[in-house]
């Protein structure tokens, strides 16, 4: 841990950056064009501020640690504090872009409740962002809480409140068990004190899949896609969901467990691929279908941590490239939906035809991340399927094909579906469609972003290692 | 690295698209890659002369070498050609508008095959094919007719499972073996694989023999090919035929040969596989009326010969001495042809793109008589033909007349076999062609009488390829330098080729040919009548009718061999079973996930029937009983709202935390 005058400053204003979105709750009763100006101002700042100190941390050498504690207590040691590492650096400016993008898209997506909606998405990105800087499990479960708050209310803005509070439980639940690792590690869950514990480690998987909706409830994500669509964006692609493979991530990195649980969390994971590939052709709504590939995606992340449990660095390393990349595929992915939402009044694929011709640049964005989420060039899930797919034949025994094959036939099944719509829907004649230039910059950046991501990003994740 | 330039000019190509006209993007889109396939040909001339490179490119690491240099000629030669075409032949799309989208894929397909070919590490290999795949399916959806997307989503579904899905494999096979992301280098995973077990060596082997068969429309893959070609603007088919497919090539050797390593059996698998694909690939070619599936079918056809050449040279370069000697010389006709072949097909097609350019179709049984008002397209036609059909002085002679000479010099029966099925299918290749030429050019059309010659820049494309048939055939010399990549004693000068005592003088053939020729002419002089065709006096009946159309052509024979295209379509039955009813389990499985809600002993025949039910989840049902009391818990209890739920958590989370603070 290094300290001096600069640093301090650097963390700081990670720290500032990521309590700035909680300003947003401020705009509550707010509406129109004022609330859109102060929400994507906040954000801006918040984004530029966390951009410096990205900034400065890449230029002082990017393997160092830089961590302040905020809260101590005595019995649990540090429950609020910031970590700066290559790890929460890239997670969190990737988190805090995403968030910015949704909130300039929304202002031309929503239509009522936006004061609402801002206060809930600055809720849900400040929390997101203490979650990310976080290496307590304290601070995650509080975060993770917060996190929930502003689903529940969230999807209950989209009208569908038995989803809302199913999404609610869940969470929940993911809370509960982290607390109960607290629980059993005392003074270990400050992770930079922790000691492997076979009991906290199985609880954090588990609470690590609640929030990733995997197994075993892994229905709340799909029927959470009522919330509006920015929200559902941010969570599906750099918040609540890739979060928990973030948690179990550092959890890993920190408690460095041996492989007692590798066949639990891999074996899990696979399964809940295997469902989901099942579900992919069943949806028509392009939405779920995008949360089923976020529930396989994530899951993807997930194997390459199994891996990690082996041993293997190179597990720790490309499950963070999977989820970054995936961040901002997904992000596209729900901002061509979005764009298609405002045009055709719907999100079911099969009332949408001619796209191509209706809303060329939605069209292209659709094309692209649609194909990207399958694996295909130029976004960067090609790059982390391959590297997922390298690491893992690297595994041992039946793992070796298994996993890999799963990925990849998963990947295949998505590519399937996403063609079928593709011939479907892209093509035909039609007339032009709304689509509004905001959006439309929303979405080129996105895809601009996509594309530079995983070249930048494997260089940024091939410095993590394990702690200590 | 001039390879640089060449992926500079195709990535200027690229963006060109921003350019807002139709026709300007395609037309300097086009230019750029024909700039670019040209830097592609001066590399070649360049690592020609002073020996192999190494580099990087944007952090890709890259190494060309003697094998790299025959492919990139390959790609360079078709893609000057192609691209210079192509600058007046996709005028014809604008109705389609998105010049864009073609100014960045087709420069994409062309930098990537570049790529692909010079790539030094297992990780960009596969990336760079990837984009080739990726943006050879744009291309093919490019004219956006619905049977044309319909082939391009068959096209990229075939290649994600029997190319992506096994290279990805074999990428990580690579790196479970080399253990590190950096270094991932041809050599490196040559030398791992060294010391590995034999069933690592087969699994690594195999999976990539799958991806590189499939992409060289090897049987049993080859059914994506027809309508693939067909349904590409015809300067990417055109492309696609020369360069994709021999792109595959380079893998069948710079992967499996030289990593993984080759045996006898090996060897005979390859050439089994090419003497087989030669055979059906042209016998299919012989009766189809549709100009580019023909040369599509033939291109499947053409591949088979070089994988006998590259499968005889497998086989026999490991067993050294003699043997020896006869493999390389078959590989190195292997290579050879497979040059040949990416220029004549590619000049094929660019010959069938002009006539589509003026008469807008590709139907054979459709077009005639275009042999008097596209002279100079017909006699490029004319050579290419000529080359596939392996006559000589033409440059498709000589490598097929070498594959024919190592297969019979193997001892080997199996080989001899294959190169005996080599020399009769040249005989259907010849047969296929004279109705590829005659059905176009041959007799006379009112309809067409007014048909104008395709502009010069088309010619051009034509004739740098056509010329070079005749240019190759006559002086072999100028190329076999290049192509020795396996060191094969051929003894070539400007004059002649050979091998041992056997040589062949293309030079001293076009004399006595000519001079024959001449005699004959003196002697048996031809006279002529022209007769208009008898119509018993009606009318009535269009002049154009009186042709034999080319259904028609081998009719009778095609008859004959009836069976072994029954045999196929059988195949092609059994394919079609199996998806069918992989496609039936689905629905029968995943009808478990559906919520039967109104309409129960509804049958379920297709996807859209699931599709319009609920959605099952297995969480939600078996916890369906707490849901259930959590209803009824809102319904009992007064004032319940979600914002209860709220209070309720952050009390309860608040206590533990207390709780565990202060405990």
């Amino acid at each position: 841990m290094v300290k001096n005058q600069g640093v301090m400053v650097m963390i700081e204003l990670v720290l500032i950056s990521a309590l700035l979105p909680f300003l947003l709750l401020a705009l509550w009763k707010l509406e129109g064009k004022t609330a859109d100006i102060i929400a994507g101002s906040i954000l801006g700042i918040s984004l530029l501020l966390n951009g410096i100190a990205v900034y400065d941390f890449f230029s002082n050498g990017s393997e160092k640690v830089y961590h302040t504690a905020y809260v101590v207590t005595t019995n649990l040691g540090e429950v609020f504090g910031i970590t700066l590492d290559t790890a929460s650096a890239l997670m969190g400016i990737v988190s805090i872009l995403i968030a910015f993008l949704m909130v300039v898209y929304a202002s031309r997506f929503l239509e009522s409740n936006r004061g609402k909606f801002y206060a809930l998405f600055g809720l849900l990105t400040g929390a997101s962002m203490v979650f990310i800087y976080s290496i307590n499990l304290v601070q995650f479960a509080i975060a993770l809480e917060l996190m929930a708050i502003a689903m529940l209310c969230l999807v209950e803005l989209g009208g569908a409140k038995m989803d809302a509070l199913k999404a609610f439980l869940v969470l929940n639940v993911g809370v509960f068990l982290i607390l109960g690792a607290v629980l059993v590690l005392g003074n270990g869950q400050d992770l930079t004190k922790v000691t492997y514990d076979s009991t906290a480690f199985l609880l954090l998987i588990f609470a690590a899949f609640m929030m990733s909706s995997q197994f075993p409830f892994y229905s709340w994500l799909p029927d959470s896609t009522a919330s509006p669509i920015p929200a559902s964006a941010y969570v599906h692609s750099a918040s609540i969901v890739p979060l928990g493979a973030y948690m179990l991530f550092r959890v890993i990195q920190y408690m460095k467990p041996n492989d007692q649980y590798f066949w639990l969390l891999g074996g899990l994971t696979v399964a809940l691929i295997i469902l989901m590939m099942i579900y992919y052709p069943l949806q028509r709504d392009a939405k779920r279908l995008v949360a089923y590939s976020t529930i396989a995606q994530t899951g993807v992340a997930y194997i390459t941590l199994a891996y990690a449990l082996l041993g293997h660095v190179a597990g720790i390393q490309i499950a963070l490239y999977q989820v970054v990349n995936h961040a901002v595929v997904k992000a596209l992915a729900f901002a061509s939906v979005g764009g298609l939402a405002i045009a055709y009044g719907t999100t079911d694929l099969k009332l949408i035809k001619g796209m191509r011709k209706s809303v060329p640049w939605t069209s292209i964005a659709w094309f692209m991340s649609f194909l990207g989420l399958a694996g295909v060039l130029p976004l960067g899930l090609f790059f982390s399927k391959a590297f997922t797919i390298m690491s893992t034949r690297h595994a041992e025994g039946i793992a070796s094909w298994l996993f890999p094959g799963v990925v990849l036939i998963d990947a295949a099944i998505f590519l399937i579906v996403v063609l079928l719509w593709f011939r479907k829907s892209f093509f035909g004649e039609g007339e032009s469609r709304n689509e509004p230039k905001v959006i439309v910059a929303v979405l080129i950046v996105l895809i601009i972003v996509g594309i530079i991501m995983p070249w930048v990003s494997l260089d940024v994740v091939m410095k993590i290692s394990f702690a200590g | 690295m001039i390879l640089e330039y060449a992926i500079g000019a195709f990535i200027l190509g690229g963006l060109v698209g921003l350019i807002r006209d139709y026709k300007a993007t395609v037309k300097a889109s086009s230019f750029m890659a024909f700039l670019g396939s040209l830097a592609l040909l001066w590399q070649v001339y360049s690592v020609y002369t002073n020996g192999p490179v190494s580099g990087n490119l944007f952090g890709i690491p890259l190494r060309i070498d003697n094998l790299s240099i025959v492919f990139l000629l390959i790609i360079g030669l078709v893609g000057t050609a192609a691209s210079l075409f192509a600058i007046n032949y996709m005028e014809m799309f604008e109705n389609v508008g998105k010049g864009w989208v073609y100014a960045v894929a087709y420069n994409t397909f062309l930098a990537s095959m570049a790529l692909v070919v010079t790539v030094d590490s297992m990780e960009y290999f596969v990336m760079s094919w990837e984009l080739m795949t990726l943006s050879s399916f744009i291309l093919v959806f490019f004219s956006e007719k619905l049977r044309d997307v319909d082939v391009s989503v068959k096209y990229y579904i075939t290649m994600h499972f029997l190319d992506t899905i096994p290279l990805f494999l074999a990428l990580g096979t690579a790196y479970s073996l080399v253990g590190s992301f950096d270094k991932l280098t041809f050599e490196n995973i040559a030398s791992a694989m060294a010391t590995a077990p034999f069933h690592t060596k087969a699994v690594f082997g195999g999976l990539l023999m799958i991806a590189f068969m499939t992409k060289s429309g090897m049987i049993p893959f080859q059914f994506w090919v027809a309508e693939t070609y067909r349904a590409a603007p015809t300067s990417v088919s055109a492309v696609m035929a020369g360069a994709m497919e021999k792109v595959a090539l380079y893998g069948l050797i710079a992967l499996i040969w030289r990593i993984v390593g080759t045996s006898y059996s090996l060897g005979l698998f390859v050439a089994v596989i090419g003497a087989i694909t030669l055979t059906v690939g042209t016998l299919y070619a012989l009766r189809e009326t549709n100009a580019k599936r023909l040369l599509a079918y033939h291109s499947i056809g053409q591949m088979g010969y070089i994988w006998l050449g590259i499968g005889i040279g497998m086989a026999l370069i490991p067993k050294g001495g003699f043997l020896g000697a006869v493999g390389a010389l078959g590989a190195f006709a292997g290579l050879f042809h497979a040059l040949n072949h990416a220029i004549f097909k590619a000049s094929l097609f660019l010959s069938a793109g002009a006539v589509e350019y003026r008469t807008g179709t590709v139907n054979l049984d459709e077009l005639g008589g275009l042999g008097r008002t596209m002279k100079v397209t017909a006699l490029a036609a004319l050579f290419a033909s000529l080359a596939i059909s392996g006559v000589p002085p033409f440059n498709g002679f000589l490598s097929k007349w070498l594959i024919y000479v190592s297969g019979y010099y193997s001892h080997s029966y199996v080989l001899a076999l294959g190169a005996v099925l080599a020399a009769f299918i040249s005989a259907a290749t010849l047969a296929s062609f004279v109705k590829f030429y005659g059905a176009q050019f041959g007799g006379d059309m009112k309809r067409y009488e007014n048909v104008k010659e395709v502009p010069a820049g088309m010619l051009a494309g034509q004739w740098i390829l056509a010329g070079l048939t005749l240019l190759i055939g006559l002086f072999p010399g100028t190329v076999t330098g290049i192509l020795n990549v396996f060191n094969a004693p051929v003894e070539t000068n400007l004059y002649k080729i050979g091998f041992q005592s056997v040589f062949f003088s293309p030079v001293l053939f076009v004399i006595v040919l000519g001079i024959l020729a001449f005699g004959l002419y003196l002697v048996f002089k031809p006279e002529y009548k022209e007769a208009k065709p008898w119509d018993c006096g009606s009318t009535q009946i269009d002049e154009d009718e009186y042709r034999i159309n080319a259904e028609g052509y081998y009719i009778k024979y095609e008859e004959k061999i009836g069976s072994f295209y029954r045999l196929g379509d059988w195949f092609y039955s059994v394919g079609a079973g199996i998806i069918h009813y992989i496609v039936r389990a689905y629905l029968w499985m995943a009808s478990y996930f559906t919520k039967i809600v109104d309409t129960p002993y509804t049958k379920v025949e297709s996807l859209d029937d699931l599709r319009e039910r609920e959605i099952l989840h297995i969480d939600e049902e078996v916890f369906k009983p707490l849901i259930r009391f959590l209803n009824i818990a809102r319904d009992v209890l007064p004032g319940i709202r979600l914002g209860t739920f709220i209070v309720i958590a952050l009390i309860v989370v608040g206590a533990i935390v207390g709780l565990l603070i202060a405990m």
